[in-house]
């Protein structure tokens, strides 16, 4: 699958790894479960690394090890399933990671801009998704009403700055 | 009320292009039906029996005379001259093409109205106290909140796909009008011991196929840390609540699945990691801010007694009696809150027609009233009103059709759409609405019977709050013929309880006697003043249920 | 003696309507919709039927059985009465309130049909859906 990442095509450099196969030399992707009884191993190659989580799966699951993770890959089976929206902030804002959240599965541009605001800077979706309509998505809207973990002023804070201080309706 | 500013009208406009967009998108066959299907319902977009369906929100419940013409507009060019008013804060048109909905969200636009999380798994229309600003124990215009809710809810990054519906109310008083107990959340202000105001918070009420009363997860919540508590319900349901299985997927199963001290813990320990990033406090400046778009009007000093009023009460019955059911006591001396019933005999509960709309609207124009509210009742309310205009604006009621003297009486039946319009529908429920209203209708008989709430949903998701009914209904299927449940003893106000079931279901034909004689027996049983409800309480299920199922006893010998 | 048949139906897509199948397209008028009397052949018209949804006609098209009764046909179940006339509580809105496309039988006034016996369709036709 094309991969999008910083709002444009790239090349996806990391092996999705089974559980069973064995290690491929380079980047590579695995379960929470490979990562967890692999951890030393996959560690210790010092090669950048992916952990990929279903959508039942929470971030805080992936326990010590995830500062030395360049990926963490979030599962959307369906894109009526919104587990990965938290997971992801969670990763930011809770947990401080800094690497790359990328959204796999099924999922709609409708739904990319909530998941960047969500922390998701990567995506691998379906032939819709793409650089054009993360672009548009962008600018579907110009303001937000909630604080999130991308630094985007809420209208809120637009608003006191628009108005005077003691500003009445 | 409320007034948008150019934040607010233009990310409402933004999201009508968007859905405009999305429908494009359907029509050109980019989105597949199951994709597109929660995208609409997001929009309040249902597809029903006849037609599509378009819920618009009426945010908590509050209206201006020129919104109130839009949405006759919207009857009369798009629709078939009509709307129907929900038990939530929101109307409904039933017959709206789906390639004309974008110009009707244009035109809604134009008056700060939209169709945003009116359905979905996502954080719906917050919903409150119809009365509130009007009456007198208030200890906060609940739509302070509900307006700062709405802005926090509408596009949450985070919670737009929910694993089901999420539905919030605000009730301002110890009274409560706006079902808290019932929803998702609810939120009860109130004001703590050193005479901080704050909020209680109930969570996991529902109805549908399982109903729970909310329970109290918070006592007390400052004002600073409403926005950061709601935030970290919300994620807990959102990372934990069940996905597989839609019937199990409110927030009420995963409360109940939990137990209720280790629902707190969790949503306690995201909610300090929330406070501790901050930016969800909630500054008292902009709580402040809001509060000035509720301020109430500026009152006139009248006395409480009002020759013009006492007068007319003493000349027309027809007032008198209006006068009797319809007003509930003002916070101001010489004012009153008029409830508007949408509940004439025979009629359809909830449906206004598109000539009373603009009717109405002509009306506050007239009498200088700003706001019309909804009630999640089903009826109108006219929060404001001189004491002495009644007798006038009673008159021009009339002549709209919308005088039916029956607030909170056995005729002011909840009702939702059933068979006759809902595609979920098991039963109608219109038409037994219909027969009891007539049946009742009669104003001395419906006084002898006092405060009695009926309730009537066609199927067991409970859209018309059958399980909060004093006396509920509830419409099944069997084998494709439409049968009747009755069940007893709910509330949905401050006294909440679930309603139970009586036993096997009524035809369509026996429901409505089966009612009436449970109304006669209340009569000989009850003692010096007391409610149906309270009767109920002290006497159980059994004495009624003795004489619900007569005839069918009667015939079995 | 009435025969049990089967009909399609969907909603179009552009307004919502409620239609059904006619010879490979569609219509609004229950009267004038294809009548299956073998259950081979709707689900071979259903297939195609549920074609148009992806190319953007209709919305969820399925099968429903009636009655045959003088060539008309009277859905057996309450919900597809009500969907080929209109709401019951406003015979002036809907199909039943334009001749050209009301159904040729009164839904208000029997609101209980008599169900047909299982005997009466034919044998190996099962109706439920
Ligand atoms: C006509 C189209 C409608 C459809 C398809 C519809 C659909 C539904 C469904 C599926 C549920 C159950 C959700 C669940 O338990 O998870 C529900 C609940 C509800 N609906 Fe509706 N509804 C409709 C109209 C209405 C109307 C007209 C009202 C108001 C009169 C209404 C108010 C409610 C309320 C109060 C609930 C209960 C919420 C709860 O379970 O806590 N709905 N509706
Ligand atoms: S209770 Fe059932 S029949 Fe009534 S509106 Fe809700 S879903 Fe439809």
């Amino acid at each position: 699958m094309p991969l999008i990442r910083n709002g444009g095509w790239a090349h996806d450099e990391y092996t999705a790894l089974t559980d069973q196969a064995p290690l491929a030399e380079g980047p590579v992707l695995v379960s929470l479960t490979r990562f967890h009884s692999e951890r030393e191993l996959l560690l210790a190659r010092n090669q950048p690394l992916g952990v990929r989580l279903s959508s039942a799966q929470s971030p805080e699951d992936i326990g010590p090890g995830l500062h030395h993770l360049s990926l963490v890959a979030l599962e959307f089976p369906t894109f009526r399933d919104g587990r990965g929206f938290s997971w992801a902030r969670l990763l930011r804002a809770r947990l401080g990671f800094l690497g790359e959240i990328r959204a796999v599965g099924h999922f709609l541009i409708d739904q990319l801009a909530f998941m960047e605001r969500c922390g998701i800077n990567a995506f691998d979706g379906d032939a819709r998704i793409t650089p054009e309509a993360l672009a548009a998505a962008r600018v579907e809207f110009r303001n937000v009403y909630q604080p999130a973990v991308d630094s985007r002023p809420t209208i809120g804070r637009l608003r006191a700055k628009a108005h005077p201080v003691d500003w009445k309706p | 009320m409320y007034r948008y500013d150019e934040f607010d009208a233009r990310l409402v406009s933004e999201r009508v292009e968007q859905f405009a967009r999305q429908i494009e998108r359907r029509l050109k066959g980019e989105l597949s039906e199951d994709e597109f299907k929660p995208l609409r319902l997001m929009n309040g977009l249902y597809l029903q029996l006849h037609a599509y369906m378009l819920r618009v929100a009426i945010p908590y419940g509050t209206l201006s005379s020129r919104q109130l013409r839009m949405l006759a507009h919207v009857a009369r060019r798009y629709d078939k001259g009509y709307g129907h008013f929900t038990t939530r804060q929101n109307i409904q048109y039933h017959w709206p093409r789906l390639i004309d909905v974008p110009d009707i969200l244009r035109e809604l636009a134009s008056v700060q109205m939209h169709a945003l999380q009116t359905s979905g798994n996502c954080i719906r229309n917050v919903t409150a106290d119809q009365f509130a600003g009007a009456v007198a124990d208030e200890i906060e215009d609940p739509r302070i909140l509900a307006e700062i809710v709405r802005q926090w809810s509408s596009l949450h990054p985070e919670f737009s796909f929910l694993p089901r519906k999420f539905k919030i109310a605000v009730s301002g008083t110890p009274e409560d009008r706006a079902a808290v107990r019932f929803h998702d959340i609810g939120i009860e202000i109130i004001r703590s011991a050193s005479g901080d105001t704050g909020y209680r918070i109930f969570v996991g009420g529902g109805m549908g196929r399982t109903p729970y009363l909310g329970l109290c997860i918070a006592d007390f919540v400052a004002r600073d840390d409403v926005l950061a508590y709601l935030e970290a319900i919300l994620r807990v349901y959102n990372m934990e609540g069940r996905r597989d299985n839609i019937f199990k997927a409110r927030i009420k199963i995963l409360v109940n699945a939990l137990g209720l001290e280790e629902m707190r813990a969790r949503v306690r320990r995201e909610f300090e990691e929330i406070r501790k990033e901050g930016s969800l406090n909630l500054p008292e400046h902009e709580h402040a801010r809001i509060a000035t778009y509720f301020a109430p009007p500026n009152f006139e000093t009248l006395p409480d007694t009002c020759l013009e009023f006492e007068t007319a009460c003493a000349r027309d019955g027809d007032f008198a009696a209006f006068s009797r059911h319809n007003l509930s006591r003002h916070r101001a001396s010489g004012y009153a809150i008029v409830t508007i019933s949408l509940k004439p005999t025979g009629g359809v509960p909830g449906d206004c027609s598109a000539d009373q709309m603009d009717g109405l609207a002509q009306l506050m124009d007239a009498f200088g009233l700003a706001e019309i509210r909804v009630s999640h009742e089903q009826n109108l309310v006219l929060p404001h009103v001189r004491k002495k205009d009644l007798p006038a604006l009673h008159d021009r009621l009339k002549a709209l059709g919308l005088a039916s003297p029956n607030s909170g009486l056995a005729s002011d039946i909840i009702c939702c759409p059933g068979l006759d319009y809902c595609d979920l529908a098991n039963a109608r429920s219109i038409p037994i609405a219909q027969e009891l209203s007539r049946r009742f209708s009669d104003l001395a008989r419906q006084e002898e019977i006092g405060e009695l709430k009926i309730k009537m949903s066609g199927c067991i998701n409970a859209c018309g709050h059958h399980h909060a009914g004093h006396i509920g209904i509830l419409g099944v299927d069997k084998k494709g013929v439409e049968f009747y449940q009755l069940q007893l003893g709910g509330s949905g106000a401050e006294d909440a309880a679930i309603a139970e079931i009586m036993g096997p279901a009524f035809a369509k034909d026996e429901i409505v006697d089966a009612v009436e004689r449970v109304i006669a027996a209340y009569l000989n049983l009850r003692q010096p003043g007391e409610r149906f409800l309270d009767c109920y309480r002290r006497l159980g299920l059994e004495p009624f249920k003795n004489v619900a199922y007569l005839e069918q006893l009667h015939a079995a010998y | 003696m009435a025969d049990l048949i089967e009909i399609i139906t969907a909603n179009r897509l552009r307004d919502g309507a409620v239609v059904y199948w006619k010879q490979g397209g569609w219509t609004v008028t229950l009267a004038d919709a294809d009548q299956f009397t073998d259950r081979e052949t709707c689900v071979a018209a259903l297939t195609l039927a549920q074609e148009r949804v992806a190319a953007g006609e209709v919305v969820n098209p399925y099968r429903f059985e009636a009655r045959r009764d003088n060539a008309i046909a009277i859905p057996v179940k309450e919900r597809e009465l009500i969907r080929a006339s209109g709401p019951s509580v406003h015979p002036e809105l809907g199909k039943q309130a334009d001749p050209a496309t009301a159904p040729k039988f009164h839904v208000a006034a029997p609101a209980k049909p008599p169900r047909p016996k299982q005997a009466d369709g034919p044998e190996a036709f099962d109706v439920s859906l």
